[in-house]
């Protein structure tokens, strides 16, 4: 089970951005999807949101279909954006009481993860403030704890490093691997290579809207005759 | 190397600008008077003339000042007419990058149009309020011809005065006497110029990136506590987005107070008329906190965690329900006490019947959405 992309296009104004693309994210995998700018990858990533409308293809999700049950499916999956997209009008607690709420999750339980996770991204005393109180750095680790909070069966990340701080890129990463332990999917998309090389099980490479690639690091590496150490040259 | 065709011309670039806004603004004023605003502004200014002749044969005196309030109330309406007007650069963020090299030309020549033009507007203003005020300047004992023409010499100079400092704190004179232009300061001025202008129009109308004032409101934590989350939580969101949604809000509770105080004029007048007095608060306060449901729909969470833009629409419309049947009961016990019981509660009625009927409509237009499973 796990995330099932079959045959999708996606683009705008009816022109493709990307093509037949067909692979899956098991549960447990940390699948990343990887290329040039305009490759696809934030195409790819709205088409599994389901917040665009695909021009052929099906997603599905532990097999739920997007199309037949789009809340359904959405009910099951936590995204990442790439910037932090928040409510103005919401505090951080309301944010997350309504992030558990929507999802069906806003019990005892579900909250002592939140403020575990609040603590560990040192937003813990400021559950009354508001988006613009907070850094863009700050507003992204809401955005991290909103996402982990839930028991969600496929986690979604865009560019999961940008704005974030080293100490809270290794806990990220840490919370990431321990999710996968637990049987989540996850799928992200990042341009640092040789870091993503240490904690993902395999690279989707994207080239023109076409997956040209489909594997582990050093599979990736191979085939494009460097060391799994050097992919941050896979594009050079 | 290919040239574009598309050229900036210098020269013609406050112009430009200029065109552009005009043509925004066009477009943004034919969104605001619609049918419905109309409609609302003809009955104001109806109830307004009203209330004007019932008052105008009374001296209005204020005990034991030697004052009347017709004269309170002319030197308020000079005051809020000389906070109308400002300078108006139209400069831009990227000016300060892309037209650092130009600052000699912008200085010598756009800073001229765009000071002329600015004088311009503020004597246009101040002469409108003018006109505006004269039935309450001659109430308030300015007679004579020359009385009126002096006071409106007068909010012209003090309003060119005021042009003229600001222009001068955005581009100084150094110790030799050459202007500069000081950049951050003149940015965050035309910035929030058109944060202004936005913010207007974003009342009535959908604005791209306009970013909304937002206010804490924690004294109502207490009242949103009784409203968790855990039930029905788009109809949650939406109450909070209403109650911290600063311009929204405001308006609608500056309605409240200006229907409060028609109502106490209209007191001796015929019950039909605070009947559709109400029935036009009821229905523009609704008007008015719908735009915040329109800017806020597309949001990416809306769309992930309420998929069913029917639901959204709905929780709204019960959001803003929830809201106003406070006012409506309010405006219903003050009606007791100005008018007589039977009529508060008939004032009541109608105001909760006209929100019924446009909950009711939303529900039906809510029905007809497309796409939506």
């Amino acid at each position: 089970m796990g995330l099932e992309i079959h045959n999708l296009s996606a683009g705008y104004a009816g022109q493709p951005v990307v093509s037949n693309l067909t692979f899956s994210v098991a549960s447990g995998q940390i699948v990343a999807l990887i290329g040039l700018n305009g490759a696809g990858k934030s195409t790819t990533l709205k088409q599994v949101i389901g917040v665009g409308r695909p021009l052929n293809g099906s997603l599905t999700l532990d097999g739920q279909r997007l199309e037949d049950e789009p809340a359904l499916y959405k009910q099951n999956l936590a995204y990442i954006p790439e910037q932090p997209v928040l409510y103005d009008e919401l505090t951080l607690d309301e944010h997350l009481h309504l992030m558990l709420a929507a999802h069906g999750q806003d019990d005892a339980e579900h909250w002592e993860r939140v403020e575990a996770l609040l603590s560990l991204f040192r937003l813990d005393g400021k559950g009354h403030w508001l988006p613009k109180h907070f850094s863009k750095g700050m507003q992204q680790k809401v955005m991290i704890v909103a996402a982990f909070s839930l028991d969600a069966h496929l986690l979604v990340i865009d560019e999961p490093f940008l704005g974030l701080d080293v100490l809270a890129q290794k806990q990220l990463i840490r919370l990431m691997k321990e999710r996968a332990e637990q049987g989540m999917a996850v799928l992200l998309t990042t341009h640092l290579l040789s870091q993503a090389a240490d904690f993902v099980d395999d690279f989707a490479l994207l080239e023109q809207g076409q997956l040209a690639f489909f594997g582990p690091a050093e599979a990736l590496a191979a085939s494009r005759h460097l060391a799994t150490n050097q992919l941050d040259e896979l594009f050079s | 190397m290919r040239q574009s065709e598309n050229r900036v011309q210098l020269d013609a670039l406050y112009q430009d600008r200029l065109q552009r806004k005009q043509v925004e603004t066009k477009r943004y004023l034919k969104l605001l008077f619609n049918d419905h605003f109309l409609l609302f502004l003809t009955f104001a200014f109806g109830a307004l003339v009203l209330a004007f002749r019932q008052l105008s044969g009374q001296s209005l005196a204020i005990y034991g000042t030697g004052v009347t309030l017709w004269q309170v109330l002319a030197t308020l309406w000079v005051i809020v007419a000389l906070f109308f007007g400002h300078f108006q650069s139209q400069l831009e963020k990227a000016d300060r990058l892309f037209l650092l090299a130009a600052e000699g030309f912008l200085l010598q020549d756009y800073l001229k149009r765009a000071k002329r033009r600015s004088f311009l507007t503020v004597v246009m203003i101040e002469v409108i309020f003018f006109v505006l005020g004269l039935p309450l300047f001659v109430r308030a004992g300015l007679h004579g011809p020359w009385t009126l023409v002096f006071l409106l010499l007068l909010m012209v100079l003090v309003k060119v005065w005021h042009v003229q400092r600001e222009f001068q704190t955005l581009f100084p004179a150094s110790s030799a006497g050459v202007h500069q232009i000081n950049w951050p300061v003149a940015v965050a001025q035309s910035e929030k110029m058109a944060a202004r202008r936005y913010a207007f129009f974003s009342l009535f109308a959908e604005v791209p990136k306009q970013g909304m004032a937002v206010k804490r409101r924690a004294y109502l934590d207490r009242f949103l506590a009784h409203f968790s989350f855990s039930k029905a939580p788009a109809r949650q969101l939406a109450l909070r987005q209403l109650i911290r949604n600063e311009s929204g809000l405001t308006l609608v509770l500056r309605q409240f107070g200006l229907t409060v105080f028609l109502l106490f004029i209209l007191r001796k007048q015929p019950l039909y008329i605070a009947v559709i007095l109400v029935i036009a608060f009821t229905y523009l306060a609704v008007r008015q906190l719908w735009p915040i449901f329109q800017r806020n729909r597309h949001q990416l969470w809306n769309k992930l965690l309420f998929p069913r833009g029917q639901y959204q629409m709905r929780a709204f419309s019960q959001a803003i329900f929830t809201l106003l049947c406070p006012l409506v009961i309010l405006i219903g016990l003050l009606a007791c006490c100005l008018f007589t019981l039977v009529d508060g509660l008939v004032l009541m009625f109608a105001g909760f019947i006209t929100l019924l009927v446009l909950h009711f409509q939303i529900i039906l237009k809510s029905d007809k959405l497309k796409g939506d499973k």
